[in-house]
């Protein structure tokens, strides 16, 4: 099954047993692909017993934890066909995970994101206005999470510009000129959580500056644990904005660098949509069986992108809640959710690569 | 030599300690023990953690005499003078039975513990503190001291180091290497607790034999071993042999862990834990020589090996993660376990007495403790290869 037959499927049109067909399908594939390619995960398979020849539901497909692409190379393609290594963020000495893509795996995973996206912003291109500094796309070969997030979005930008220059100060001139520019135009703002509070919110607070972005659209990820601890709420970072530059759409997303291009959008219902494109299992860590609608536990992430590493089943380390399938007041299929947290005392990753001050 | 060191707290005594070496096992200690054993046993807050009652226990008048006795004499013998106990950072209780063997012996202790200021740590030197308002007591306040600082503290490492006897070093290896930069006296000797590794051996036949009674107490006895420290004591064992023919041991092995599996359901199995056993679980796929595993939901997992390695000290697992290993009859044991780093067997079905025959016929370096399930963790004077009573004493001798 190719990906492309299902990059035309429109991204939350499918209900539950379509969708289970599809996930199975292309899942039960992306195995018996990476098991022939990719030793260190054949091993894992076997070793584990499970036969993905005879697997005939997705919920069935084995899942690697997230940590072994911090501990290990993995890889279902040549080196030589690597075009791009993207890396997550990590606490000191804990190294940070590594996933390897190749032309088709990273392409696909741009086409998914614009899919996704466009569907919120019902736009494919727009005029884009980065809250973060150019210096961290500097290395093109390696890309820091908060490098790829920035790139994979600014792919639907006809134009683009950086809010923040080298120190991370506000470049309030240059912000208005871009706006004068496009004036009358939807602009897209893009950012990662943290950044755009601290960099930008704060900094037009402090400057006493106001912009007009009321007919602006923000995209913002990268978790919430670094405003947690400045105590700062979803609700209040939507009001905060809406003060200071009267934005009034606001997204927030779930991603990791493991899973990058199928990430997962926050309706205006406050809830995490999983597309057509992955799906969201949660398990109870007792035995790893499948917990019931509204009850808590641990996160797995199913993807039908990666093809150049065996990244299409992952086990994350935070903890989360389904809420419903196919039954969003939003309108979308598919199942949404929301996060509860992190496992207790595991490390601290995120999206962001935080800044260290 | 009275200089203050900073950044050193002081939990117990004070920085000047008076050395008056005394006779091991002597009244005067075991008095103040078993005193301190009655206060634990009474305090409020002691009683909610197992770890400080099992010591308190460990303290009292009836088991010091008991080991007095299976000493023999300790006429000729008088303690060094002073040892400088660096506790361990992992196993929360140690510290307190280090300060013990200290004062056992006869001699005043500066014992460091971990600056991760433990519970247990907190109360033991709050009810000692109790205990110095009797007047009989305040010797121990005088030559004894329970001391924190923080680990890279080097200044502070130096100077009780260069006024000890004897330094007692409870491992890690990389602990030991940071504190040997410390230098001691000429005289002055060492015992260091390193990193060690290790193993049991069941009997097939005697688990398929065992009454169900006798499986439940095996099973809570491994329990108590392996997941009551999240598997990471020195002596838990983490590598488990099957001696026995072909056709019991499958069967056997079911048996056990089965039995495990039931009593392992009261550990706290931490989302993090789980996930932390997962991704190991995932790393040992990676061995050749691991051919499956057994699962008992996240709370057993047993690799199974196909054949064993030169070294068997690389099997480590944790959270309730096993490996296990078929040989066909004991003397097979001793082909892998010559090895420095190997410090307890556990043994089921089997006679302490084989295993510790073998070592020496075998000539082997590994194993310094033979104990049954079940007591892998009872610390004593005997501990890692050392009698502590005679190297914290010194003998004197007429002719």
């Amino acid at each position: 099954m190719k990906f492309d037959e299902i990059l035309t499927i429109a991204p939350y049109s499918l209900e539950r047993e379509e969708k289970g067909q599809l996930l199975t399908k292309r899942l039960r594939e992306l195995t018996i692909h990476h098991q022939r390619n990719c030793e260190a995960y054949r091993k894992i398979i076997d070793f584990l017993g499970v036969d993905a020849e005879k697997i005939t539901d997705y919920h069935d497909i084995p899942f690697l934890p997230v940590r072994l692409f911090k501990d290990m190379q993995l890889r279902s393609v040549a080196k030589t066909d690597i075009v791009k290594t993207m890396t997550s963020s990590g606490t000191t000495g804990s190294g940070v995970s590594q996933i390897y893509l190749d032309k088709n795996t990273s392409l696909n995973q741009q086409k998914t994101l614009v899919k996704i996206v466009s569907d919120f912003t019902r736009k494919e291109r727009m005029p884009m206005l980065i809250i973060d500094s150019p210096e961290v796309i500097r290395n093109r070969s390696m890309f820091s999470a908060r490098g790829a997030g920035i790139l994979g979005f600014a792919i639907m930008a006809t134009e683009r510009k950086y809010a923040l220059d080298r120190e991370l100060s506000l470049n309030l001139e240059e912000i208005r000129e871009f706006l004068k520019k496009h004036a009358g135009k939807r602009i897209f703002l893009f950012g990662f959580t943290f950044m755009i509070w601290q960099y930008f919110y704060k900094e037009l607070l402090k400057q006493g500056e106001k912009l007009d972005l009321s007919n602006a659209i923000l995209i913002h990820g990268g978790g919430w644990k670094k405003l947690e601890k400045e105590a700062v709420s979803p609700e209040q970072f939507k009001e905060c904005l809406k003060d200071v530059c009267g934005i009034t759409e606001i997204y927030d997303y779930y991603g990791m660098v493991e899973q990058t291009g199928c990430i997962y959008m926050q309706c205006n219902c406050g809830h995490l949509h999983a597309s057509i494109f992955s799906d969201v299992i949660v398990r109870r860590t007792k035995d790893f069986s499948v917990a019931d609608i509204g009850e808590k536990g641990v996160v797995q992430v199913l993807s039908l992108l990666p093809e150049s590493y065996p990244g299409h089943s992952i086990l994350t380390e935070d903890t989360g809640i389904i809420l419903g399938e196919d039954d969003c007041p939003c309108g979308r299929k598919g199942k949404y959710f929301k996060l509860t947290g992190r496992i207790k005392n595991a490390e601290i990753r995120g999206c962001s690569d935080a800044y260290e001050n | 030599m009275h200089m203050k060191i900073s950044g050193v707290e002081y939990l117990f005594g004070e920085q000047n300690i008076e050395v008056k070496p005394k006779q091991p096992y002597g009244e005067e200690q075991c008095e103040f023990l078993e005193a301190l054993s009655k206060a634990l046993r009474a305090d409020k807050e002691a009683r909610q953690y197992t770890d400080i009652l099992t010591f308190a226990f460990w303290i009292r008048r009836a088991n010091i005499q008991q080991l007095y006795q299976a000493y023999g004499n300790t006429y000729n013998r008088i303690g060094k003078g002073v040892v400088f106990h660096i506790a361990p950072s992992n196993v929360a209780i140690n510290f307190a039975y280090t300060f013990a063997f200290g004062m056992i012996t006869g001699n005043a202790n500066i014992v460091k513990v971990s600056s991760k200021r433990f519970v247990q740590t907190t109360i033991i030197c709050r009810v000692m503190n109790q205990l110095m308002e009797e007047e009989r007591f305040r010797w121990v306040r005088k030559e004894n001291a329970v001391v924190l600082y923080d680990r890279e503290n080097q200044e502070a490492t130096d100077y009780y180091s260069s006024l000890c006897d004897v330094r007692i070093i409870w491992g890690g290896n990389h602990t030991i290497e940071r504190v040997r930069k410390s230098p001691l006296q000429p005289r002055s000797t060492e015992i260091t607790f390193a990193d060690r590794y290790s193993f049991g051996v069941i009997s097939s036949e005697a688990i398929l034999r065992a009454s169900e009674q006798d499986m439940k107490t095996l099973a809570e006895g491994f329990y108590n071993d392996t997941y009551l420290m999240d598997q990471n004591a020195c002596s838990s064992p983490h590598l488990i042999f099957w001696v026995g023919n072909k056709a019991d041991q499958k069967k056997a092995e079911e048996r056990f862990w089965k039995s495990v599996y039931t009593e392992a359901k009261r550990y706290e199995l931490a989302d993090i834990k789980v996930s932390d056993k997962y991704t190991m679980l995932c790393e040992c796929a990676q061995k050749t020589e691991a051919f499956n595993v057994d699962r008992y939901d996240n709370l057993v997992y047993v690799v199974n090996l196909k054949e064993l390695g030169e070294d068997i000290t690389g099997y480590r697992g944790k959270f309730g993660l096993f490996y296990s290993y078929q040989i066909e009859d004991v003397e097979a044991l001793f082909r892998y376990t010559n090895h420095k780093a190997i410090q307890t067997c556990a043994v089921f079905g089997i006679e302490e007495k084989v295993i510790a025959d073998g070592i020496m016929r075998n000539h082997i370096t590994g194993i310094d403790r033979i104990v049954k399930f079940g007591h892998t963790l009872d610390i004593g004077v005997f501990w890692d290869g050392y009698d502590i009573v005679s190297v914290l004493s010194r003998c004197i001798v007429s002719l």
